[in-house]
């Protein structure tokens, strides 16, 4: 796990006209699966977080800040999935939810 | 045949604080067994609802009853996959989470529903289903029992780990008193006893047959 703060985002959390300050950091991050990916996630954690918080819950959909940052991550992480042999491939979106009983 | 599990949960935040928590929650002072974290697919749908799976790697100990039906050197982590859509509009989150190692010994699905509380618009109501099912002969549901033990007790810790998120988003110092970190030990330390001891007693009940 690694520490967060950086001067980028101290500077945000000052300023006066964003409103990042009130979903606030959380200290420490999540490891990747892929040992050489944390960097690039953490990039995009912070970027995608900050996204969603100050645009997509305000309904505003103007372009995609975090697009690059997201292509390199993944270009990792998928690179990693795939040495790993995690069993990944085909796995349908809300997968294995069909029709249960309930109890 | 598969174990179905429901519940109901609480929290004192807006739907939004929630949502933006949700990506945020690991790691937590609860969230120890989770060990890694990744997004591996993501889109904004044309209706406007954010899709995303997450693949997380959580630690996965089974009991020492469990053990010898086990393969010898079974991987002691699980890969987990949460499947997510928020949709902004209808202020909904629905996540389904499930793991995707060791299926076969024994399934975990998991939905969860988060809407505005409807008495409180600034809190947020969680509707929690689980899907328990085993395939191993014989032991099925011994194990979805099992399972069903442990699934309750993670709901507490994921509900735990969410406030601790919230409260520290929200400027708060979460409350982690040293008191509450002593009495979790205990806990944990007497439930291991009471597994090492149920190991003993099915051994010698097994010895008295010999």
């Amino acid at each position: 796990m690694l520490t967060t703060a950086t001067a980028a985002e101290n500077s945000l959390k000052n300023h006066p006209n964003l409103d990042y300050t009130s979903f606030v950091r959380i200290q420490a991050i999540m490891n990747s699966v892929g040992e050489a990916c944390t960097d690039l996630k953490r990039e995009y954690d912070q970027c995608f977080n900050r996204w969603f918080a100050e645009k997509f819950l305000k309904g505003d959909r103007n372009g995609d800040p975090c697009m690059e940052t997201f292509r390199l991550y993944q270009r990792c992480v998928q690179k990693a999935i795939k040495e790993k042999e995690i069993p990944i491939d085909g796995v349908e979106f809300m997968g294995p939810n069909k029709e249960k009983p309930e109890s | 045949m598969v174990k179905y599990y429901c519940c109901a949960g609480l929290l004192k935040s807006t739907w939004d604080q929630v949502c933006i928590a949700f990506w945020q929650r690991y790691p937590n002072p609860y969230s120890n067994h989770v060990l890694t974290e990744d997004i591996i697919f993501r889109e904004v749908t044309p209706a406007n609802c954010l899709i995303s799976r997450r693949l997380l790697t959580k630690t996965s100990r089974a009991p020492r009853w469990m053990e010898r039906y086990l393969p010898k050197h079974m991987a002691s982590s699980a890969y987990i996959i949460e499947d997510s859509v928020v949709d902004p509009q209808k202020r909904t989150m629905t996540t389904l989470t499930w793991n995707i190692s060791h299926a076969r010994l024994m399934s975990v699905e998991e939905r969860c529903q988060y809407r505005i509380n409807p008495e409180n618009g600034s809190w947020t109501e969680i509707k929690r289903e689980a899907w328990i099912s085993s395939n191993v002969y014989g032991l099925t549901r011994a194990i979805q029992e099992f399972g069903l033990a442990r699934f309750k007790t993670s709901v507490t810790k994921t509900m735990k780990g969410f406030e601790y998120v919230l409260a520290k988003m929200q400027g708060e110092t979460p409350s982690r008193t040293l008191a509450e970190t002593a009495t979790e030990r205990a806990r944990e330390t007497a439930l291991a006893a009471k597994e090492k001891a149920k190991d003993l007693a099915s051994h010698a009940q097994k010895k008295q047959y010999v």
